[in-house]
């Protein structure tokens, strides 16, 4: 009945306390985790909270007629109108003068004093954890009928406007700081960019080249607010639109540092032949000129263009008629470590993952990609990896991984290669891929191994079979092949300068004499370009390229060499005074 | 409001003195704050009607409002074992909805706590222990309050 207030404090009510003790319905009734005796119990007597708010007051009217017929209340010594607040149990019996009034403030039966409700609610109202500070909380309901308890609080607007404000801080945090730390890098980018071309093309063409945007650079912004609305619009149009002519520099120039560093590894190997196609797609050539791949001084455009495809085939000639011989030459001689870190080639190779400080996920310094695919020329790492996995669980906790450099360097990393001493053992019986796998497979049936360990090595196993790599890196690793992609560039420069100095002078040098026209006048038109080597830029590029070929060429030499002298070592024996021994020997 | 606790707990103290449900009984509380009570599971062929449980009780201050820890004891004298439930850790510690921060609210008490344990047990059919239980046991060094369960499994 809607004309019923929804209070009756006059009417008998039973409070979910005295009801608690109906065992008999509690032992058959299908419990539920959050709630046993309550809920199930009170259907007789409470307002059931599918039904809604306005039935209530009318089932419990009938409903509390039949109180006297329903199960025996074991508290009804009580007086009927005794309340009882459910958070700290004390009755109205109990109220002194200082006892904080009475509150109802759903429909159901729930009564409790005003202060025990407050220290409830703020209770719920504190957040996990202060992140979510700002956020509004959720509502408060009641733990028994789930209707709302509204809450009158004091409006103060400068409060509300304050906390508003944090909300939206709290908001924007992160986006902030996200376009901040990219911001950072797009200008590092840049800036790195402009030191690849000049160093690439050296300084005049490299000037040409970035002088738009130097320009646009230096400047002065636009003080919007001085002029009028019209003049400013038209100013700011002019800016945008100055540097939109502009976008492949702004575009490609930041992407130059990471195709550097992208092409010491195969992770972009797919993307990268590709983006000469766009090249040619966008450039403004393709409209005027047909590219002409038969004319000799090809362009500089055309050059670069085809860098990513000289890089693959340069990569597959390498690996098809090196690669084996690499591996087993690396294997006979570290037969410990089972990897060596290629560190000796930059530029085409890949960057090889250091073993021992690997495969500890726990190990808050070493991250593992796992990387699919076939392109993968590098040699199977997964086998000798997943056995060092195991055995450190937790030992790498915080340790700087060593790296594994070349041979050569072996004798410092002795040291770090005895840190754990267990680890030597185990991998002695190794060399041979198939055993190591059935090695592999024993050893997730170490008892030392936690749960997750094994299913590492396993899974490696199968990884190692289905042709799956995994990389990883260790910082280290990481920096260096980083700094060596970067400074590519530079490097490429710097040896076009010595080829400069190597070839004979006719190559590269431009000779105008050739070119004075009818009025005696030498014309250094666009028809006078010179031979292929006089460019800067083309010095640089087969620069580049020679000094990669030079370094893979004197790091199998090397190997080789290491190899051979590898074999030729011998113990000697103890040759002292002390006459323990040393007669007769040496 | 720290007195909330203590009077709140005298009550419940004395209610509990009186009729209890079945399989319920009250062990000692002689410190307010810590009460002991034996739990039997009824019905159920996992836990044998002869074999009683443990649990105890650990009240703070701002009991009601904040949740009771409730634990499950591993004695030797008397013998009491933890259950094997797939929410009970061999340490004692209970993943329940109820005992925690956003399950609990002042409403629930020690014998509705008891009986929801009771019911989490007899209703059960699995006998074994949680996933990752000797890793935590071996590396848990925080309140049970402190924890953050996940509770995914509405089926136990």
């Amino acid at each position: 009945m809607a004309s019923l207030p929804p209070r009756q404090h006059s009417q008998r009510r039973v409070s979910p306390e005295q009801q608690e003790p109906h065992t008999q319905q509690v032992s058959q009734s299908s419990v539920r985790a959050h709630s046993a005796t309550s809920e199930d119990s009170q259907t007789l007597f409470i307002h059931d909270p599918t039904i809604e708010d306005t039935q209530p007051a009318q089932e419990q009217e009938q409903q509390q007629t039949q109180l006297p017929t329903g199960a025996p209340l074991p508290g009804s010594r009580e007086d009927p109108d005794l309340k009882t607040c459910w958070i700290c149990f004390a009755d109205s019996t109990e109220d002194t003068p200082t006892t904080s009034p009475w509150r109802d403030p759903c429909p159901c039966a729930l009564v409790a004093h005003e202060e025990c409700l407050l220290d409830w609610i703020a209770d719920l109202e504190l957040p996990k954890n202060a992140r979510h500070r700002a956020i509004r909380q959720p509502k408060i309901e009641c733990p028994q009928c789930k209707s709302e308890i509204k809450l009158a609080r004091p409006r103060n607007y400068i409060v509300d406007a304050v906390r508003a404000l944090e909300r939206v801080g709290a908001r924007t945090v992160t986006p902030g700081a996200l376009t901040f730390l990219s911001a950072s890098l797009y200008q590092s980018s840049l800036t790195w960019g402009m030191h690849s071309i000049y160093a690439v093309f050296g300084s005049d063409d490299g000037y040409r080249i970035l002088r738009p945007m130097l320009q646009n650079v230096i400047r002065p912004p636009i003080e919007v607010y001085l002029d009028t609305p019209r003049e400013a619009v038209d100013k700011m149009l002019g800016l945008i639109v100055d540097h939109l002519v502009h976008w492949r520099l702004y575009v490609g120039l930041p992407l130059i540092s990471p195709m550097l560093i992208l092409s010491r590894t195969t992770l972009a190997d797919s993307l990268l032949p590709v983006l000469p196609v766009l090249f040619f797609a966008t450039s403004q050539h393709a409209v005027t000129e047909p590219v002409d791949f038969t004319h000799w001084s090809p362009s500089a455009g055309l050059c670069f263009a085809i860098l990513p495809y000289v890089r693959a085939a340069y990569n597959s000639y390498h690996e098809r008629v090196w690669g084996a011989k690499i591996r087993r030459w690396t294997k006979e001689i570290q037969p410990r470590s089972g990897q060596a870190q290629d560190d000796a080639d930059d530029g085409v190779q890949n960057p090889v993952a250091d073993n021992q400080a690997q495969a500890d996920d726990d190990d808050g310094n070493i991250f593992e990609v796992r990387i699919d695919g076939g392109i993968w020329d590098e040699w199977e790492e997964p086998p000798a990896e997943a056995q060092q996995a195991p055995q450190q669980p937790r030992r790498r906790q915080n340790q700087q991984a060593p790296p594994l450099e070349q041979p050569p360097i072996q004798d410092d990393e002795d040291d770090e290669q005895a840190d754990p001493p267990p680890n030597i053992l185990d991998h002695r019986p190794q060399p041979i891929d198939p055993q190591a796998d059935e090695l592999m497979n024993e050893r997730p049936a170490d008892p030392q191994q936690p749960p997750p360990q094994p299913a590492p090595a396993p899974a490696a196993a199968a990884a190692a079979a289905a042709g799956e790599r995994r990389l990883s890196f260790s910082p280290t690793t990481l920096a260096s092949t980083i700094l060596g992609a970067l400074l590519f560039p530079t490097i490429a420069g710097l040896s076009g300068d010595i080829l400069k100095l190597l070839l004979p002078a006719a190559w590269t040098t431009i000779q105008l004499a050739r070119s004075t026209n009818f009025f005696g006048r030498r014309i250094a038109g666009p028809s006078a370009k010179g031979p292929f080597f006089s460019e800067r830029w083309a010095r640089s590029l087969v620069g580049g390229c020679l000094f990669v070929v030079v370094k893979d060429a004197v790091g199998l030499y090397v190997r080789w060499k290491m190899v051979e002298m590898h074999r030729r070592r011998r113990v000697l024996d103890y040759a002292g005074q002390d006459g323990r021994r040393g007669r007769g020997r040496v | 409001m720290a007195g909330m606790s203590g009077k709140r707990l005298q009550k419940e103290l004395a209610k509990i003195q009186g009729v209890l449900p079945p399989g319920i009984s009250l062990v000692s509380a002689e410190d307010l704050r810590e009460w002991q009570m034996d739990l039997i599971v009824p019905d159920n062929p996992i836990y044998p009607p002869d074999e009683e449980y443990r649990l105890r009780f650990h009240f703070s201050a701002n009991y009601p409002i904040e949740a009771p820890e409730v634990v499950f004891m591993l004695l030797s004298n008397p013998e009491r074992k933890i259950p094997m439930h797939p929410h009970i850790y061999s340490n004692g510690i209970i993943c329940l909805d109820l005992l925690d921060k956003q399950g609990w609210s002042p409403v629930h008490n020690v014998e509705s706590v008891c009986i929801s344990i009771q019911s989490m047990l007899a209703s059960n059919t699995k006998a074994e222990r949680p996933p990752g239980d000797a890793e935590f046991v071996r590396s848990n060094r925080s309140r049970p309050r402190d924890i953050n369960f996940l509770y995914h499994d509405p089926t136990v």
